[in-house]
């Protein structure tokens, strides 16, 4: 063992680096940095950001629409946590590469596989919060996980929601373990982790067999700042162009969204529980969401005992990469076939409506001009309506799809008592309210439609004829 | 500084971090200090900007009063005290506060009172004809002037108008 390994060199010279490096920067201080990030921007969320079930949602779009500089700080700690999760994930691949998890870094390889799930922790917790559809779709997933857990199921569920229900309970204890319990125990494992690496340093190049060391701060500081900025300038345009969703409110006794994915990086356990094939396996919620995940953490940290083989050059480390590589590989694959997935339900949705603008919708009345004038007026309606996002708040003509912080709009009523458009507004209030909220009434929540851009009098028109004179939606999105 | 071109072939690692000479080491020393500060100057700035805008948001923003209809006149008898609601719009809520009409004893004129005490702040209560406050002790007339305790201001006054037989306050 070289005097660097031993930490011979450390005790001589303070903190050291090997003098050869290879040419990238060090992963592991760019998800340090990023995780930081993320960290000071969630202290300031949490100023605005309440974790009931009513104003979970409410207030996170309040921060995101009308607070200055609210949706920066959103996008900002999202992207942040993304980032620190791909980050530190190429910091362990490169670590597992040049066999950096081996004696007499075994120790740090674990505590940093220990960092690693704290980090997917931070972003799973994170994602649950928003008190959206798609949220309570995860919380539901939760739930169904830790009951399925054998034997302790039922105690498993009630202590991952704080009750019998996903409430405002579930959403407190998870915004604790979130805000207070996660970032202590990142905090442990970074001193714990600081205290291995203090005499170890930066991991050798794998074909490195030299002894050479130089002062730590004379390591590729430049290489990792450059790179730092870099990952900044990512973090800012991600946020500048991906802002983070949020659906419409969770309606525990409403239908529910129609599609609800998790956040990607638990896309591959969620193909998992997709596929029929692997359904029959006795208790497959748990094995396929539990075990199968667990394992593979196991082995994760496991690793250094796995494989003693003290040699670190890839090319004679044969079984060790195939393993990785096969683990590796299924989980891409399972992701990739989660994600093709997902926008299939947005291709649904364009089709039936560039079918309504030609005229032959899967509705029984295509034919007559009259007919195919309607659906074209529903098809541009619809557009409009996407575009600005009124689902986000309205239930909109019986969709099964719809927020409620604003009033439902059915243009056509129904027989529980819920009243015509044409009965609750006129149309000069329609085009006053519509055409310029804010001038309107300067409290409403519609300055949220603002940011999809000008509500212009074409389309003010096209909303007013099919609110107060349009057809009946065909049904068809179901089927 | 020696480097390895970066189309050399394995092992795929270069020579770096050894000076040449002792200039050369400062140099590049300074630029890395200078780096080191326009990283911290950038991370600061992304992060920081934003977090003190939204802290600054609710401080800025607010404080907006307008007319809310506080009941008709004919529902507040001649000297008779009664609470209003107004809707205070606060973070992503709108909460409701309360403060007191009067009416005068002869015509139409009502004051509207904010029912908060001008000593310490907390809610007063009305009672046998004053305004008394369950913190320090404090009474106001029903005029909302100070007449006992602590309290040296009158109670906050806000502006109020018929609107036919309707009273409107601008709270």
């Amino acid at each position: 063992m070289s005097a660097y390994e031993d930490g011979a060199a450390c005790r001589r010279h303070g903190l050291v680096a090997p003098a050869r490096v290879d040419r990238w920067p060090n992963f592991g201080l760019l998800a340090l940095m990023v995780a930081a990030g993320g960290l000071l921007s969630g202290v300031f969320l949490s100023f605005h950001y309440a974790p009931t079930m009513e104003a979970a949602r409410t207030s996170v779009l309040h921060l995101q629409e009308r607070v200055t500089g609210g949706a920066w700080l959103r996008g900002l700690h999202h992207w942040a946590g993304n980032f620190a999760i791909v980050l530190a994930a190429l910091h362990g691949l490169r670590l597992f590469w040049h066999g950096g998890f081996k004696k007499p870094r075994r120790a740090l390889w674990v505590i940093g596989c220990l960092i690693f799930l704290v980090i997917v922790g931070f972003a799973y917790t994170g994602y649950l919060l928003t008190g959206d559809e798609r949220a309570y779709a995860g919380l539901g997933i939760m739930q169904a996980v830790a009951g399925s857990t054998p034997v302790v199921g039922e105690a498993a569920a009630r202590a991952a929601l704080g009750g019998d229900a996903i409430s405002s309970a579930t959403l407190t204890r998870l915004y604790a373990v979130h805000t207070m319990v996660l970032p202590i125990i990142l905090v442990l494992l970074l001193g714990l982790f600081a205290y291995f690496w203090r005499c170890l340093g930066p991991a050798r190049h794998h074909a490195d067999t030299t002894d050479e060391v130089v002062p730590l701060t004379d390591y590729a500081l430049r290489r990792d700042l450059i790179a730092g900025l870099a990952i900044l300038a990512a973090l800012v345009f991600f946020a500048w162009k991906f802002p983070p969703a949020i659906g419409p409110q969770a309606d525990p006794i409403g239908p529910g969204a129609p599609d609800a994915q998790p956040e990607w990086f638990l896309l591959w356990v969620n193909e998992l529980l997709h596929m029929d094939s692997l359904a029959s396996i006795p208790n497959a919620t748990f094995v396929l969401a539990g075990l199968v995940p667990g394992l593979l953490v196991a082995l994760g940290i496991g690793l250094p005992l796995l494989f003693r083989n003290p040699e670190r050059a890839p090319g004679k480390r044969k079984p060790e990469l195939i393993l990785a590589a096969v683990i590796l590989l299924g989980i891409g694959i399972l992701g990739a076939r989660a994600a093709a997935r997902a926008p299939a339900t947005d291709a649904e949705t364009t089709t039936e409506t560039s079918g309504g603008e030609t005229g032959n919708g899967p509705g029984d009345n295509s034919g007559s001009g009259a007919d195919s004038d309607a659906e074209t007026l529903n098809a541009a309606a619809s557009t409009i309506l996407r575009k600005f996002k009124c689902a986000s708040c309205h239930v909109i003509d019986n969709a099964e799809d719809g927020g409620d912080s604003g009033p439902m709009l059915w243009r056509f009523g129904n027989k529980d008592g819920i009243p015509k458009f044409g009965d609750l507004y006129t149309r000069a209030y329609f085009r006053a309210k519509v055409g310029d909220p804010e001038k309107f009434w300067p409290d409403t929540g519609m300055v949220y439609a603002k940011r999809a851009g000008p509500m212009t009098p074409e389309k003010l028109a096209t909303l007013e004829r099919w609110f107060f004179d349009g057809a009946p939606t065909p049904k068809s999105g179901d089927d | 500084m020696t480097q390895g071109t970066p189309s050399s072939p394995a092992p795929k690692h270069r020579t770096g971090n050894q000076p040449d000479t002792q200039v050369d080491t400062m140099n590049r020393r300074g630029f890395t200090k200078r780096l080191a500060k326009m990283f911290g100057a950038v991370f600061g700035a992304i992060f920081g900007l934003p977090a003190v805008a939204t802290l600054a948001d609710p401080v800025l923003g607010g404080g907006a009063s307008k007319w809310v209809d506080a009941g008709t006149l004919a529902e507040l008898a001649p000297g008779a005290v009664k609470r209003f609601k107004y809707p205070v719009q606060a973070g992503w809520e709108t909460r409701e506060e309360a403060g007191f009409l009067m009416r005068a004893e002869t015509g139409d004129e009502v004051v509207a009172f904010s029912a908060r005490c001008t000593h310490a702040g907390c809610k007063v209560r009305f009672k046998d004809d004053e305004f008394h406050c369950p913190c320090h002790g404090g009474v106001f007339s029903r005029n909302g002037d100070p007449i006992a305790g602590p309290p040296t201001v009158p109670l906050v006054r806000f502006e109020t108008r018929l609107d036919q037989d309707h009273i409107k306050v601008k709270a």
